[in-house]
């Protein structure tokens, strides 16, 4: 593993990445987001740390304003020697999960138009592969997913929707998502899943955890 | 001691210390908006720093105590009653039982605190009072009081105290904010987009410039509005916008050059350059600010 690379974040937080060469593969990738999953558990159990926070292949760690920053920077560094020595080079991180979709979302035509394809195509490349929850939040329990085929890639809404409703799955950039919430939203609506991602009194909140993997299945009568 | 609110326009909300530790789950901080003012008023009641009291933004409120209480108003400069009579601010106030408490006419300052000696019963959920709008609901849903709400508080012994107030005057423009660098910083470097290096470059080019805080601010985000002469509109903006992890007080720029500075029930992720980051003491002041805005490099 590379070099863990502090970027300050205001006085009290700071952003974590491992420098890595441009041309490692993708298992680098995961690898990384297994160390900090595994230093995220290690870094809560320390009163002076408050937020650890997983997005992508990098950390996002915050401190109590009467900690002394070096001696966190030192913590920190010691739990990311200790996370790269028990985490294995390979092997799964996370839970899978299955999403049963209904396909036919308010966007799913105008998809399929702006991307050259028939509407069963874009439903066919949505369920083609195997996605990373690679951050949380936006709103409660949302998960970002990654990453979407290059096929399905387009900018967000110019105008965003007032209400998309709970449960919706859509498309944005390189990501797919699940709207846990009926909230605003400028993703392009693709279908609903009827399974709950979000219990707002499980300890967990979200069935959707950093580092899970994700397939959508295709739910559609026809 | 019963609380009931026999008027409630506008939002009046149960706040407590929020829920620090849960931004991994999506959760925001919650809590006041103006903290060092919900501080105060807990502390001229004797009640903990920050237990639960309630916020009032840019509100109006009628509330009766069926028992005798020790109140204390702090934040927004307001015109508050007590059985008809005008009352002090940022002081303790002996109310007895049976009358109207009043609060109205926000004159400056977005938010003002009304704490309530002694232990409250109020809901919580995952750990505090602040609600959460998770789709149509709140949670805890009780914490937003609306008009015929109550809730219940057993008083405590209170003795008389008296502080000053820590809004500015309201002569004192622009509010002066202190920032420090956020991840982002290095990529406004000279405006030029994606240049190596920074350090404090980036926030710089924010340091002294006029901003006006937009109306349409609130516990979400802080909007404030350049005058266009910014040189922070380069191509900065990627064809791939990535949301990354934000937090209370994160200066976002948009692509038209005006700031969204997330506040304590802002969504933690953002997908604009965090260019730097109100320091937290300072960004209570932001939230109550009105007018014109300025900043500076925190020491």
């Amino acid at each position: 593993m590379g070099e863990l690379l502090f970027t300050p974040f205001g006085k009290t937080a700071y952003l974590l990445q491992i420098a890595e060469a441009e041309d490692s593969p993708p298992e680098a990738y995961a690898r990384r987001v297994a160390v900090f999953l595994r230093m995220a558990e290690r870094l809560r159990s320390a009163s002076s740390i408050v937020e650890v926070v997983p997005a992508y292949d990098e950390l996002l760690v915050t401190w109590t304003r009467t900690a002394r920053q070096s001696l966190v920077r030192d913590f920190i560094a010691r739990a990311y020697a200790s996370a790269i020595g028990a985490t294995p080079e390979r092997g799964e991180i996370g839970q899978h999960h299955r999403l049963a979709v209904l396909y036919g979302g308010a966007d799913l035509a105008a998809v399929a138009k702006a991307l050259g394809l028939s509407a069963a195509g874009v439903v066919e490349l949505h369920t083609s592969v195997e996605y990373r929850v690679q951050a949380i939040g936006f709103q409660p329990g949302f998960a970002y997913l990654g990453a979407l085929p290059a096929a399905l890639r387009l900018p967000r809404k110019s105008v965003p929707l007032v209400r998309v409703p709970p449960g919706s799955v859509a498309i944005a950039g390189t990501q797919t998502a699940v709207y846990p919430h009926a909230s605003p939203g400028g993703w392009h609506l693709l279908g609903r899943t009827a399974i709950p991602t979000f219990d707002a009194f499980a300890a967990s909140l979200s069935r959707l955890r950093v580092g899970d993997t994700v397939k959508f299945l295709d739910a559609t009568q026809r | 001691m019963k609380v009931t609110v026999l008027k409630a326009i506008g939002h009046l909300t149960i706040q407590d210390r929020g829920r620090p530790g849960q931004r991994h789950a999506g959760l925001p901080l919650g809590g006041p908006a103006d903290r060092e003012s919900a501080i105060l008023a807990n502390r001229l009641v004797g009640n903990p720093d920050l237990a639960p009291m309630v916020e009032l933004a840019l509100a109006k409120a009628d509330l009766f105590f069926d028992r005798d209480c020790g109140l204390a108003w702090t934040g927004a400069r307001v015109a508050l009653s007590v059985d008809g009579q005008p009352q002090g601010l940022d002081r303790t106030i002996i109310c007895p039982a049976s009358v109207k408490v009043s609060i109205e006419g926000f004159r400056y300052g977005n938010y003002g605190y009304l704490a309530i000696g002694g232990a409250w019963a109020a809901a919580r959920w995952r750990g505090s009072t602040s609600p959460v709008l998770l789709g149509d609901a709140a949670h805890p849903a009780s914490s937003v009081l609306r008009t015929g709400a109550s809730f219940e508080v057993l008083p405590s012994e209170t003795r008389l105290r008296s502080a000053p107030c820590l809004l500015p005057s309201e002569a004192e423009t622009p509010t002066v904010i202190r920032i420090s660098t956020g991840p982002e910083t290095s990529r406004f470097e000279a405006g030029l987009g994606f240049r190596a290096g920074g350090g404090l470059a980036g926030t710089h080019l924010l340091l002294g410039l006029p901003f006006t805080v937009d109306p349409a601010s609130d516990r979400v985000g802080v909007r404030l509005r350049g005058t266009g002469s910014l040189a922070l509109r380069p191509a900065i903006f990627g064809p791939e916008v990535r949301s990354s992890p934000t937090l209370p007080g994160t200066i976002q720029v948009l692509p038209n050059g005006d700031l969204i500075v997330g506040h304590v029930d802002g969504p933690t992720m953002g997908g604009y350059p965090r260019i730097g980051i109100v320091v937290p003491e300072d960004l209570g002041l932001l939230a109550q600010a009105r007018g014109g805005v300025t900043f500076v490099a925190a020491a």
